[in-house]
């Protein structure tokens, strides 16, 4: 089969069984092509929670998965990939956010959306990169315990000098490869071009860029922006994706290391085989977990009007 | 039952030597995209003793706790010393690890020889290349 002939019959099956297809920014070009929706993990939890489809395919990673399920939970949910994880989902589990929170009494406990559901259910509310300084800023707590990325935390308390906010030592491991050397360089071999990162870069990283933004807000920037060349300091999927909807700008990636493998994981052919019922992984929940990880949801969904 | 022993939430909850040093003697990374976990250490070595040791670390908490149960078991200590530690040191220090989080302390142990060969070649001291692991060569990690 071709890549066109592929789409087609997804195409064709997604309409056939009334399935949703959501895939994160991060996906490639041709699993865009027959999304229903693509969006950063913000925007794709909000069209879980709104579908009227049978079943949702997330192309993504776990803890998007969870979310849509938990958000849609009398839907069927698949993951395109069962195999694709989020390493920093994986960083906290539940026992050590309780531990947190027995160090931490009298703070609001804040996670980042890229937790497993089970450690939701320790949370008071979770955020998005895109989302993060609204619903923390709409909270009445003053004493955030934000986790677990404490760089994504750095940018957002630096936006919110008027709260006080506990880190833990995680973060994303490929967002962390991006180095101020590499905005540096990216400067000189580019001194037109403007600088777009994502907040789970290092500090050092973000103090030198000319933008700081989630994926959807670095796509929207570049799309609008008036330059003629960009530098994407992000999963480098999104270069590709900004090639596609502007071809009369350059786009450049920061780094070359910056390839997410767990997002790479899941092709078109596994949404093929997802539709067909050969490949994916449903998603399922203890009901427990669902609603206490739901509440956390909730709360970001809430708070972010 | 817990999953993490007293010693392991003590140094994930209170990390020693945290930080970075500016001008360090050797600096060593390890880490692998499949773990997720990233691990720097920084050490200030005087008279072939370790005077100084941090670690930055962005990963899980037996991540942290492996960085520091490993700097607080070196720091002060001759420099061969320091080459000899292993995980395994490591993780009976902190009273166990849960056994998928064990290739935390592999990454410890292969920070710090990192940053003692790193060490060694600013020094223009001759050395064993075979006291050295490859790149990423955490077994637990490759699995």
């Amino acid at each position: 089969m071709t890549i066109a002939e592929m789409q087609a019959e997804i195409r064709r099956l997604k309409q056939e069984k009334n399935v949703c297809i959501l895939a994160h920014t991060y996906q490639s070009q041709d699993i865009w092509e027959v999304a229903d929706y693509v969006g950063d993990s913000y925007g794709l939890s909000v069209q879980a929670a709104g579908t009227d489809a049978d079943a949702v395919i997330m192309c993504g990673v776990r803890f998007m998965a969870e979310t849509c399920k938990i958000l849609a939970p009398d839907k069927r949910v698949y993951l395109a990939n069962g195999g694709a994880g989020c390493p920093m989902a994986d960083q906290l589990d539940a026992e050590l956010v309780r531990a947190l929170k027995r160090e931490y009494p009298g703070y609001a406990v804040v996670c980042y959306i890229n937790t497993t559901a089970e450690t939701k259910t320790e949370c008071d509310v979770c955020v998005t990169s895109s989302s993060a300084q609204k619903v923390i800023g709409n909270m009445e707590a003053d004493r955030i315990l934000f986790i677990p990325d404490c760089n994504l935390g750095d940018y957002v308390a630096k936006q919110l000098p008027d709260k006080t906010f506990r880190f833990v030592h995680g973060g994303c491991p490929t967002h962390l490869r991006i180095t101020p050397r590499d905005v540096e360089t990216a400067r000189r071999l580019h001194p037109d071009a403007e600088i777009l990162v994502h907040p789970e870069c290092h500090p050092s990283v973000t103090a030198l860029a000319d933008y700081v933004g989630s994926t959807s807000g670095i796509l929207a920037h570049a799309e609008a922006g008036d330059r003629r060349a960009y530098v994407i300091g992000t999963e480098n999927s999104i270069v590709q994706h900004l090639q596609f909807s502007c071809p009369d700008k350059a786009f450049y990636a920061l780094s070359g290391d910056t390839i997410c493998r767990n997002m790479k994981l899941t092709t078109l052919g596994d949404v093929l085989g997802c539709l067909r019922g050969a490949f994916g992984e449903e998603i399922t929940l203890d009901e427990p977990v669902l609603n206490a990880a739901k509440r956390c949801i909730d709360a970001m969904l809430r708070l972010s009007q | 039952m817990a999953l993490y022993s007293e010693k392991v939430m003590d140094h994930f909850l209170h990390p020693r030597n945290v930080g970075e040093i500016e001008n360090a003697d050797g600096v060593g990374e390890a880490g692998n995209p499949v773990c997720g976990d990233i691990m720097r250490i920084y050490l200030k070595v005087s008279d072939d003793v370790i005077e100084d040791v941090k670690f930055e670390t962005f990963g899980c908490g037996s991540a942290i706790a492996s960085s520091s149960m490993a700097t607080e078991m070196i720091k002060g200590k001759p420099v061969s010393e320091a080459l000899a530690l292993t995980n395994k040191a490591v993780v009976e220090a902190l009273d166990g690890l849960p056994a998928h989080k064990l290739h935390c302390s592999v990454l410890a142990e292969e920070a710090i020889k990192k940053a003692l060969k790193d060490y060694y070649d600013r020094h223009g001291i001759a050395y064993d290349p075979a006291r050295f692991p490859e790149e990423d060569t955490c077994a637990h990690c490759a699995l």
